[in-house]
């Protein structure tokens, strides 16, 4: 029978909430939480053989080590399958699944994980994983197991996912690199003479799609609090938190109260993108302290946020930007912050 | 010179150049440089010797790797054709000689399916003074990504005096690697070739009874010393020019481009540029005529300055009377603002247009698409994901020097198994069509 490993949050595994969003991962034999409503449906199908436990926050912090432990515990178990989730609508749930669903990749197995369409976590699941849709919250574990169950079912049998199972599935919409019969170079001129001769052909490339973001009202800023954020990667010097100069894992803040503007003795940039010679020579060229210290004292700022806010833009997912994006602005609003000045590279 | 085996010359070629092909199923070191019967030997100390003397080399190690070795071969800066033109013809003008009319013209003498690799370890101290990786895996599951894993390679390492800066070490390769190259297809220099294939453009003719006219946009670099292409042996500036196609196979054109290995544009493809070559090839078949190249700057500074170079090229392309262009593309980014405003141009002045260009998906491949993508692209053909990532085994033998890569972070040792990128892997997105690999929807 198949061996099945699942993949829960602690939440799911019965340990707490967010106030225990730092539990260790954790193995143990059998079902757990919702894996067992999983077992019963799968009858015959498969067995789950184990299940991992996660703190969300455990998962975050040191990616690849948690990667290495859940593909050592693939390997222990024996599995054939991982199942991640569903994780639903919860973001950082949702990136500890598309984790899970890496370390099953470096192990060499398929894996399943079930996440809400809009969860950031898809956009970082590699892309053979095939990931089931589920609903918005926990509401909807029925359904979403029942789907989960029925895409499990076809691959235990070793049948491909069939177009009925795709609709419970997300379409990826991502790009996989496959090999042409001929090289670039032919298959351009090809395409130039049916395109100069009025005959049909299929571009490789199409333009992509970004979202649309709706602006938000506009305020009245002398009357708010702004903060400053940046995706420039401006640090005290030394960078004491070891921001990452490219695809950065994190976002952090830095105090700026009493100052009136950034020294290049204090701060300097670690963008490893750009030419950060002038930054470093006057860094309010990259976060606009000097200025906004000048506009609060005129009163045309109502007040000024006393950290700033910053990651590093260069190369990072789109997704993990999402991410950073939602949880700065809980931070913002819990500061009563009401306008930002975001400054890229 | 026995000349009886050249094929009747189809009279109508202006700029005419007659390539003779040496073929080369295998590359040995030993006593004497010489070829014969498909066999390049190379006597390394003579060549080691030549370049400390010629090129300000300070050592020099040098290896030959064969397709289908268990080889990995890193730190790579440039890739280059042995070439060489008898009776006084220039080669490489600008860095072995002077630029003059023998150049794309009358006979050069290649050593096909040999390559000169060139490596040397430039650390570079700020982000616009990096030199990144590029390798070249010669066996397994790497070598379906680079074409010089199909190319017998002579691999130079170049050791530097300690006081040279980065600026100054490539440049010591470059002119090494392009000394070498010359230095080895001398070789031939008394032997009968084995083809001899003949390029050329129409003569004026403004009638299209040979198929439409075609014309290649071949965009080059300037961003730093360190991100460059050489035109003639002068950094390119943004004003378009116009070169013959077979003064390209002379080495009009010379990389000093050593930004992300797989989407910089090595010597060797422009020497042997796969567009050009099925150009000609379609051009004998009588289905277009192939009126010139056209070569632009990419990374262009400003917006203003972007579009003037995208206008004054594609009104250059009308001038050649072109019905079409394939426009290619070095490196990413910006650069892609270049290229389609280029397409914009071409297409608003009537003449159609394809690209080639890379794309950097992310590893997932979920990443968006390029900055830079005008309505009138398309027709665009995908070189690959540059950001997959690949695993690579242990292999036997590593050549090209210390192992020190640059902005791309590779945590193992270069001998051990190891994942990487394919932004890591010499030409693997190749700009210029010379690979297979291509992206899809899933």
């Amino acid at each position: 029978m198949t061996r099945i490993m699942h993949y829960i949050n602690q939440f799911f595994g019965g340990i707490g909430g967010e106030d225990k969003a730092e539990y260790p991962l954790t193995v143990t034999a059998g079902t757990v939480g919702p894996g067992r409503l999983l077992a019963g449906k799968l009858g015959d199908a498969g067995t789950i053989v184990a299940t991992i436990v996660c703190g969300d926050n455990t998962a975050q912090y040191s990616p690849d080590h948690i990667k290495q432990e859940i593909a050592a515990l693939l390997e222990q178990y024996e599995a054939d399958i991982l199942v991640a989730g569903p994780a639903f609508g919860s973001g950082r749930y949702g990136l500890a699944c598309a984790e899970a669903a890496e370390a099953a990749q470096m192990y060499g197995i398929q894996s399943v994980v079930g996440m809400h369409p809009e969860n950031p976590g898809i956009d970082l699941c590699p892309a053979d994983v095939i990931i089931v849709k589920a609903g918005e919250s926990v509401v909807d574990m029925a359904a979403s197991m029942e789907h989960l169950c029925r895409v499990l079912v076809h691959l235990t049998a070793g049948r491909p996912v069939d177009t009925e199972e795709l609709t419970y599935c997300i379409k990826r919409d991502i790009r996989c690199n496959t090999t042409s019969r001929k090289n670039g170079a032919v298959r351009a001129v090809d395409m130039l003479l049916a395109k100069i001769g009025g005959k049909k052909f299929e571009s490789e490339q199409l333009p992509p799609h970004f979202p649309r973001i709706t602006p938000a009202p506009p305020i009245d800023v002398p009357l708010s609090k702004i903060a400053l954020l940046s995706t420039g990667g401006l640090v005290p010097k030394g960078n004491p938190d070891r921001l990452e100069a490219s695809s950065a894992t994190k976002w952090v803040s830095y105090s700026i109260a009493g100052r009136a503007s950034l020294t290049p003795e204090d701060f300097e940039c670690i963008h490893g993108g750009i030419d950060v010679t002038h930054i470093n020579a006057y860094p309010n060229r990259l976060i606009p302290l000097d200025i906004c210290s000048e506009f609060r004292a005129k009163g045309l700022i109502g007040a000024l946020d006393d950290e700033y806010y910053v990651t590093v833009g260069n190369l990072t997912p789109v997704a993990r930007c999402e991410q950073f994006a939602v949880e700065m602005t809980a931070r913002l609003k819990e500061k009563k912050v009401s306008g930002v000045i975001l400054t890229s590279s | 010179m026995n000349l009886s085996t050249a094929p009747r010359v189809r009279p109508n070629l202006a700029h005419r150049l007659e390539l003779f092909n040496y073929t080369v199923r295998d590359v040995r070191l030993g006593e004497e440089t010489n070829w014969a019967e498909g066999v390049l030997t190379v006597n390394a100390e003579a060549l080691k010797k030549h370049l400390i003397a010629e090129a300000g080399v300070r050592r020099m190690g040098i290896a030959v790797a064969r397709p289908g070795e268990s080889v990995r071969i890193v730190n790579i800066l440039d890739a280059i054709e042995p070439r060489v033109k008898p009776d006084n013809g220039q080669i490489f003008p600008g860095f072995l000689g002077a630029m003059d009319g023998t150049v794309g013209r009358g006979v050069t003498h290649a050593l096909k399916g040999c390559a000169v690799l060139v490596c040397g370890s430039v650390p570079g101290e700020v982000a616009s003074q990096v030199v990144s990786e590029a390798i070249v895996d010669m066996s397994g599951p790497g070598a379906r990504y680079s074409p010089f894993s199909t190319t017998r390679n002579l691999i130079l390492w170049c050791d530097f005096y300690d006081d040279q800066d980065p600026v100054k070490r490539v440049s010591v390769a470059r002119h090494a690697g392009l000394m070498a190259a010359r230095w080895l297809a001398e070789a031939t220099l008394d032997h009968v070739p084995d083809d001899i294939r003949v390029y050329g453009v129409p003569e004026k003719t403004s009638s299209k009874k040979n198929g439409p006219h075609v014309v290649y946009i071949c965009p080059g670099m300037l961003l730093s010393d360190l991100h460059q292409t050489f035109l003639s042996g002068s950094a390119l500036t943004s004003t378009p020019s116009v070169v013959h196609p077979t003064q390209l196979m002379d080495g009009i054109l010379v990389s000093g481009n050593y930004d992300i290995g797989a989407t910089r544009n090595p010597t060797y493809l422009y020497q042997r540029s796969p567009i050009v070559e099925v150009l000609f090839s379609y051009q004998e078949k009588g289905l277009l005529s192939f009126t010139g190249v056209i070569v632009t700057k990419c990374l262009i500074e400003g917006f203003s300055g972007k579009q003037r170079s995208a206008y004054l090229a594609a009104q250059t392309a009308k001038l050649l009377d072109a019905d079409g262009v394939v426009i290619s593309i070095e490196e990413c980014g910006h650069a892609y603002a270049d290229l389609m405003l280029t397409c914009q141009a071409c297409e608003e002045m009537g003449v159609k247009s394809v690209l080639i260009m890379a794309e950097s998906a992310g590893a997932t491949g979920a990443k968006p698409g390029p900055i830079a993508f005008a309505e009138a692209a398309d027709a665009v053909i995908s070189a690959g994901n540059m950001d997959e990532v690949v695993s690579l085994p242990a292999v036997d033998a590593i050549y090209g020097g210390p192992w020190s890569c640059g902005r791309w972070m590779i945590d193992n040792m270069a001998l051990e198994a190891m994942k990487t990128p394919l932004a890591n892997i010499f030409a693997a997105t190749s700009q210029v069509g010379a690979g297979r690999l291509k992206g899809e929807t899933r």
